[in-house]
């Protein structure tokens, strides 16, 4: 792709470790669903989520930058 | 998007994409990176903002949101002196209207066990379908079949079909060229 020019303040890169991503996640837990980032993480991962549900889909996006994996989700239907 | 390192494939598979959201979108493109160092098939996330709605603008449509989560493996190839290649394993796309209201979104979460419909979708916003005179209240449930769909080609539709405004100082049409390459392909 050939970039056109690009002005300073756009999208930048920004790197995530574990620790951060782990903050992120408390953090958007508790503003979407009111509860923490473990907590959110152990109901994801026990299947208790909706995973067609718009909070919890943007939550399951940042269970990586956290270093947790698991794969557990619910059919609505 | 292969590369001689995990990590070069890595950034070869993202930095396209944080130029694509660049376009039209301000904020941060956080990407995931294991301290250890990246490793073979393990997950990375990447995610605009967070997972926040993040202002985009329309000509027609006004004030828009746009939403961006990723997730990427890294997996080892047999491609010479570039072994390593970076692949999608899900995303989260949506555009919303102000409150959140959603316009259209593009699911894929194929590592998500028990889900019936692992495969690449769509869904329809209610406050485009709930208006209408077919499953007005449950339309925007339907999970409509779609390819894989790269980010950029959300960028793309955004601009191209939405009239999403490219940043100031940007050229729509160097921008739509620049995408191009992440259009669809016609048959041969």
């Amino acid at each position: 792709m050939t970039a056109p020019r690009i002005e300073p303040e756009g999208v930048v890169l920004h790197f995530v470790d574990r620790e951060e991503g782990a903050e992120i996640l408390d953090r958007q837990a508790q503003k979407y669903l009111r509860m923490s980032g473990p907590e959110f993480a152990r109901a994801f991962c026990a299947g208790e989520l909706d995973i067609e549900e718009t909070n919890v889909m943007r939550l399951y996006f940042l269970l990586g930058l956290a270093g947790i994996e698991c794969n557990a989700g619910t059919d609505p239907d | 998007m292969p590369g001689r390192t995990p990590t070069e494939a890595y950034f070869r598979y993202i930095e396209p994409i944080q130029r694509a959201l660049n376009f039209i979108a301000v904020g941060r493109f956080s990407v995931g990176r294991d301290a250890r160092g990246l490793r073979i098939a393990a997950i990375e996330n990447a995610t605009l903002n967070n997972g926040d709605a993040t202002s985009i603008r329309s000509t027609s449509l006004g004030p828009l949101f746009l939403t961006t989560g990723l997730r990427l493996r890294i997996v080892r190839i047999d491609l010479g002196n570039e072994p390593f290649d970076c692949q999608m394993r899900g995303y989260w796309y949506s555009i919303f209207a102000p409150a959140e209201k959603e316009i259209i979104s593009f699911h894929w979460t194929p590592d998500v066990t028990g889900l019936e419909r692992s495969f690449p979708h769509m869904h329809i916003g209610n406050v485009v379908s709930g208006g209408g005179s077919v499953l007005p209240d449950r339309f925007h449930k339907l999970h409509i079949p779609t390819e894989v769909v790269p980010a950029e080609a959300i960028v793309r539709f955004a601009i191209e079909e939405l009239g999403v405004v490219v940043r100031s100082g940007l050229d729509r049409a160097t921008v739509l060229q620049a995408l191009s390459v992440h259009s669809p392909q016609p048959l041969r």
